[in-house]
């Protein structure tokens, strides 16, 4: 017998499926042109050559653990491209970088998850725990040397005439605070009104504020995105580019920032960066606290950035910058062949670490500051605002944090 | 390109593609899954081309989903990704539930692909398991996993947007 969620379910697959976007006549030609090209990649010679650019590109450790090379048991029926670049024997990011690890248990003591999201002074973790129906999770501050564990808000009940409060957006450490924001809900089942209000908190956890009420109808009653420095906050409405406001002291309304065309913030810093929907970012860059604009005329085929750093991907391979208009060049991982153009990398907030992918078994985590390639040999999990799962265990999740490193 | 490759996928890429927003949550993906799935198979089209090629298709894109390059695809836990707003346009006209669409993008694939198995392709639980190689067992839990956490999640998150298209 079906449920409701059952049906549902069915219902919502037919219309994502409904949703998609039918393929133009040129594709099949497109598929048959890549078939050709991989095959002669496959029997090419040029990719010995390749690799030995990259392995002279980057610093390369010898500790005997390959990335690159293990079975892969998706494809076991299917083998995949042979992969263009064979950067073996190299060490992991955990034996690398240790400095950059935080071992942390898969269930914090207040029987959550955590997901590390900032470092406090004091050396505790701002973790995110999450969401569950019909409880309210807020931030919390974990200290891997007691284990112990510091709620930033606890669950209260609802405003007056609301039926509910859920935290609806991960917590965040912006301009050297923490921020979340907590939903009221009322009606249902088929539509809700909501409320949300903004809180933030010192990095210690005290001076709890609440900085804004959003009412229903106000256009930020759907959490958004808090981003920006210690004196120039802004939120952005839920996937809405082409509105912004600054937030410019507690309680007070949020006014609106003038824009043109849509823009997303990098990160939690100011920097944002031009977008044409609905998928391609463009060249052009925006600080919004300080107004300045960079833009780059270099066919860029993608990007990734981040509050301090940010990766394209060009005809020559991955390049690593900073902002600004003389943002200096910090690293560059040679173009690794004729599958690069599917790689995948994304820069790991905090501005040293870059995850790159060049295929199925082909993963690393490179650092920009001093242009090393360590192995991830294991799938990343993902994670948000300040860290990356390198490995998750059955106790004990590893997640790489660059703000851990002075 | 082989004559009947040719035929082959301009027949059944709309369909392929819809089936890869599904397991994808997202057309761009979704075109980018078929497409993947179709190259690979170009190159053993000789061999396959005699039995069931899209049931070849759709196994090769289900692993794929949930093989390690799909799930390097943007799928970061924060903020919103600026094509949600179109994508969640597109599952309202289409009569979709946006909140449980969003619920569903967000699943880790190893379970999101048995949920749409199982509803969308209206595989059994059998057929599940010997497409992902993977045991009975390990099916049902994920599925039941991943229908709780959707029963957790399940809290319309876009009013806003229900309004306007209402």
């Amino acid at each position: 017998m079906s449920t409701e969620l059952d049906v549902r379910l069915r219902r919502t697959m037919d219309a994502i499926a409904a949703s998609a976007e039918l393929p133009d006549p040129e594709a099949v030609h497109r598929i048959g042109a890549l078939g050709r090209r991989r095959r002669r990649a496959r029997t090419g010679g040029a990719l010995a050559l390749v690799a030995a650019a990259v392995a002279a590109a980057v610093a390369i450790s010898t500790s005997g653990l390959g990335g690159g090379n293990g079975p892969d048991e998706e494809s076991a029926e299917l083998p995949a491209v042979p992969p263009p670049v064979v950067v073996q024997d190299l060490r992991t990011a955990q034996e690398l970088w240790p400095e950059a690890v935080l071992r942390l248990p898969a269930t914090i003591p207040v029987n959550r998850e955590g997901t590390p999201v900032g470092r406090a002074p004091d050396g505790r973790y701002v973790l995110h725990t999450g969401i569950k129906a019909g409880e309210s999770l807020y931030p919390v501050l974990y200290d891997p040397r007691t284990r112990r564990v510091q709620e930033v808000m606890r669950a209260e009940a609802p405003p007056e005439g609301w039926d509910r409060v859920v935290v609806q957006q991960a917590a965040a450490v912006v301009g050297g605070r923490i921020w979340w924001q907590r939903t009221a809900l009322r009606g249902g089942p088929e539509v809700f009104e909501r409320r949300t209000e903004l809180w933030s908190a010192a990095m210690d956890g005290g001076q709890r504020t609440l900085w804004a009420v959003f009412a229903p109808g106000s256009g930020l009653e759907t959490p958004g995105q808090v981003f920006g420095t210690a004196d120039r906050l802004y939120i952005q409405p839920m996937g809405d580019g082409d509105r912004l406001y600054r937030l410019t002291a507690p309680m007070a309304p949020p006014e609106p920032v003038p824009t043109t065309g849509s823009w997303w913030p990098t990160g939690d810093g100011a920097w944002m960066q031009g977008y044409e929907p609905p998928y391609r970012f463009r060249n052009t860059f925006w600080n919004v606290a300080t107004g300045e604009t960079v833009s780059s005329t270099r066919d860029v085929k993608e990007w990734n950035c981040d509050r301090e750093l940010c990766v394209r991907y060009e005809a020559r391979g991955l390049v690593a910058t900073g902002f600004g208009a003389d943002a200096p060049e910090l690293a560059h991982l040679p173009n690794a062949g004729p599958r690069a153009p599917s790689a995948q990398f994304e820069v790991v907030p905090g501005g040293r670490f870059v995850y790159v992918n060049w295929g199925e078994r082909q993963q690393y985590v490179w650092d920009v500051r001093t242009n090393t390639l360590a192995s991830m040999p294991e799938f990343p999990h993902r994670g948000f605002r300040g860290s990356y799962m390198l490995r998750a265990g059955r106790g004990e999740n590893l997640w790489l944090i660059t703000a851990q490193i002075p | 390109m082989d004559d009947g490759f040719e035929a082959f996928v301009r027949a059944r890429l709309p369909a392929l593609v819809r089936y890869g927003t599904v397991l994808a949550g997202n057309p761009h993906d979704g075109a980018d899954l078929a497409q993947e799935a179709l190259v690979r198979v170009n190159g053993r089209w000789a061999r396959i081309s005699g039995g069931d090629p899209e049931a070849y298709v759709r196994r090769t894109m289900a692993r794929l989903h949930v093989s390690f390059w799909r799930r390097v695809r943007r799928e970061r836990l924060s903020g919103t990704p600026p094509e949600t707003g179109y994508l969640d346009d597109g599952i309202a006209r289409a009569d979709g539930d946006v909140g449980l669409a969003r619920a569903l993008r967000a699943l880790p694939p190893k379970y999101r692909v048995v949920l749409v198995l199982r509803y969308y392709e209206d595989r059994s639980d059998p057929e599940i398991a010997e497409l992902l190689g993977i045991s009975r067992a390990t099916v049902r839990t994920r599925a039941a996993r991943a229908l709780e956490r959707l029963r957790a999640a399940d809290v319309p998150h876009d009013i806003a947007l229900a309004g306007r298209l209402a």
